[in-house]
């Protein structure tokens, strides 16, 4: 199986399409040149011919064509317990040990299936509690038995974002997600879909992916502590937790209307008493969602989600009073809203496209990511966010520069303006339909009168060129290969230098 | 505007080439206007790439003194390594006159990529070229 850092290497030189030297290579993915090396080293033995090459002083090259024939070829692509990464297989572990919460089981009925040293299992076992102590669960082991304790609520949350972790990054759809728990019958997999449906139905509204899952996985694992009869009784939670609960509750009548229906439609399912709290806590998951249509909440919430999306703009300097920047800030405050509750609730949203977004759109990433942590340190935002929700917020800011990006003039030159850039013009067109092409030109003719081509915001040309006014130039062969294409469309997209 | 197909030519690199096809084709211009068009067509992939293929590269240029605009496809035998890693075996010489509206039309051609690749055929002939392309 593909380790994560050789499928970044991977896509890091197949979005290059240069040579890129280890260094380079090293900083992007993260990790040390020597890792690089021996990464790359792997990646080939995968291969019948080697798909990276190496040139001394240049760096690395991927033979893009070579890869793509053969990708889905490479020997080793089955999955199993041997082959899970230590994060896979740590978040296994931990859904096991919290499923059976608070009982306690044998060490090696866990550990057996993976073929691992003591060492590593006691090394594992460090790491699980604590990323459990994150949710004020304590991990105990006495000899070969463990157990975890905890607040039932936040024991439901630890399994669910383990589940999502583990299982949602390779799922597309609902159906997708469901197919990856080996235990859940037809059944129990057709009542949780009803369930979803009616909490669409109920909001006249659909849930999109991947919040769908979130809901669908917290109801998978309500159903399964309950009828595996695990849950005890949780203890008495202070008056300003029930101040609190009491609050979201009137805030949020419609939600809450949802939520008991829907825990009562499950006790009714699973023969079982579901005491009321676990409504509360389906509503935190709702409150936590994106919806396909805003509900018009006039909230602090609103309030602090307005001031975030503003803050994001600003880090952007985007002209403020455009109405394509007014509609970038209607996306974000959809999103950060829900955000907020996610944070709050120690909700996690897993984003499958976090790796693609990272590569494709590493600029816009890398700005949101540092004002982020700004804004954090600054108390606008009252928790760290995840890359998760960083690659979300990614993906508003691509839509806003691919929009702006349309309204762009583009020229395209060569030396003659008949040669070249004839074929440049047309190659251009078939790949960006929709790019304002607004004509080709000679650069002579270009410098002779720059006026006449005042407007123009971009130029791509097969010959280096000074531009005059605000114009930048893009440089490109005649082929407008891969490595061009994607080049324009970096700067089309992306429309600023980072 | 005239059309020529150069074949199996044995050249050792893209000056050369240049030279060969000038003195070939423009035998009528004297020996001064020869040496100005190859200088003009160094000059031109020096500026950038003329590659717009794998294997083809469009040698091209305006000159207002031509009497006539000029289009060669030339072939050759073996390879020439074209700016230090690019292999290129088929050349597609465009040498116009200002303002020549032929070579917009041939110019369109060659945005198909099927074209491109018949020009490259060993089995290519001249009738084929001036069909293809005027």
């Amino acid at each position: 199986m593909m380790t994560k850092s050789g499928d970044k290497i991977i896509s890091v030189l197949s979005k290059y399409d240069r040579f890129v030297t280890s260094k380079e290579l090293a900083n992007t993915v993260g990790v040390s040149t020597k890792t690089i090396y021996r990464k790359i080293s792997e990646i080939n033995k995968n291969y019948q011919s080697p798909i990276i090459k190496s040139e001394p002083g240049k760096g690395y090259i991927i033979d893009y064509e070579q890869y793509l024939k053969t990708k889905g070829h490479d020997t080793k692509n089955s999955t199993s317990a041997l082959q899970l990464t230590p994060l896979e297989r740590r978040n296994e572990v931990m859904t096991v040990l919290l499923f059976n919460a608070p009982q306690a089981i044998n060490i090696n009925d866990v550990y057996d299936k993976y073929f691992i040293s003591y060492d590593l299992v006691k090394q594992d076992l460090l790491t699980i509690g604590k990323t459990l102590s994150k949710f004020h669960i304590n991990l105990f082991r006495n000899g070969n038995q463990i157990k975890v304790e905890g607040k039932e609520q936040q024991i439901r949350k630890a399994i669910n974002n383990a589940l999502l972790q583990s299982k949602a990054m390779n799922t597309e759809s609902i159906n997708d997600f469901a197919s990856e728990f080996k235990d859940l019958s037809h059944q129990d997999n057709q009542f949780l879909t009803t369930q979803i449906d009616w909490i669409q139905k109920s909001l006249h509204t659909t849930v999109p992916y991947p919040y769908n899952i979130n809901i669908f996985s917290h109801l998978y694992v309500l159903i399964k502590r309950f009828r595996y009869g695990k849950v005890v009784k949780a203890d008495e939670e202070s008056n300003e937790f029930y101040d609190q609960y009491q609050q979201i509750i009137n805030d949020n009548p419609k939600f809450w209307k949802i939520s008991t229906d829907v825990v009562k439609n499950t006790a009714d399912y699973i023969h079982r008493e579901i005491p009321e709290i676990e409504s509360y806590y389906l509503l935190e998951y709702l409150i936590s969602m994106r919806y396909n249509h805003d509900f018009q909440l006039n909230d602090s919430i609103s309030a602090d989600s307005s001031e975030l999306a503003d803050f994001y703009i600003k880090g952007f300097k985007l002209d403020e009073g455009s109405s394509k920047t007014k509609s970038l800030k209607n996306d974000l405050i959809s999103h950060i809203r829900p955000m907020y509750n996610r944070l709050k609730n120690h909700i996690v949203i897993v984003n499958k496209l976090l790796k693609d977004i990272r590569s494709e759109y590493s600029n816009i990433f890398n700005r949101l990511q540092k004002l982020s942590q700004q804004a954090y340190k600054t108390n606008l935002l009252p928790w760290p966010i995840s890359s998760d929700e960083v690659g979300f917020l990614t993906l508003y800011f691509a839509k806003y520069y691919e929009e702006v990006s349309l309204n762009k003039k583009v020229l395209v030159m060569c030396a003659s303006g008949v040669g070249t850039s004839k074929l440049l013009y047309a190659k251009i067109h078939r790949n960006f339909p929709n790019l304002d092409l607004v004509g080709i030109t000679s650069k002579s003719d270009y410098e002779k009168d720059y006026d006449k081509y005042s407007d123009v915001d971009v130029i791509v040309s097969t010959v280096p060129v000074v531009a005059k006014n605000h114009a930048e130039v893009v440089l490109s062969s005649a082929m407008f290969n891969l490595q061009d294409r994607n080049r324009l469309s970096r700067y089309i997209n992306e429309g600023f230098s980072g | 505007m005239k059309v020529f197909l150069d074949k199996h030519l044995d050249v050792e690199n893209y000056d050369n080439w240049v030279t060969l096809t000038v003195n070939k084709h423009f035998t009528d211009y004297d020996k001064s206007l020869r040496q100005e068009l190859v200088t003009e067509l160094v000059q031109r992939d020096q500026l950038g790439s003329l590659q717009i293929a794998e294997r083809v590269i469009l040698p091209h240029i305006i000159d207002s003194s031509l009497a006539e605009s000029v289009i060669v496809i030339s072939q050759l035998n073996e390879p020439i390594l074209y700016r230090t890693n690019v292999e290129i075996t088929t050349g597609i010489y465009i040498l116009a006159r200002q303002n020549e509206p032929s070579i917009t039309k041939i110019i369109n051609r060659l945005i198909d990529e099927s074209v491109i690749l018949t020009l490259q055929s060993s089995r290519l002939t001249l009738d084929e070229v001036q069909h293809i392309l005027t």
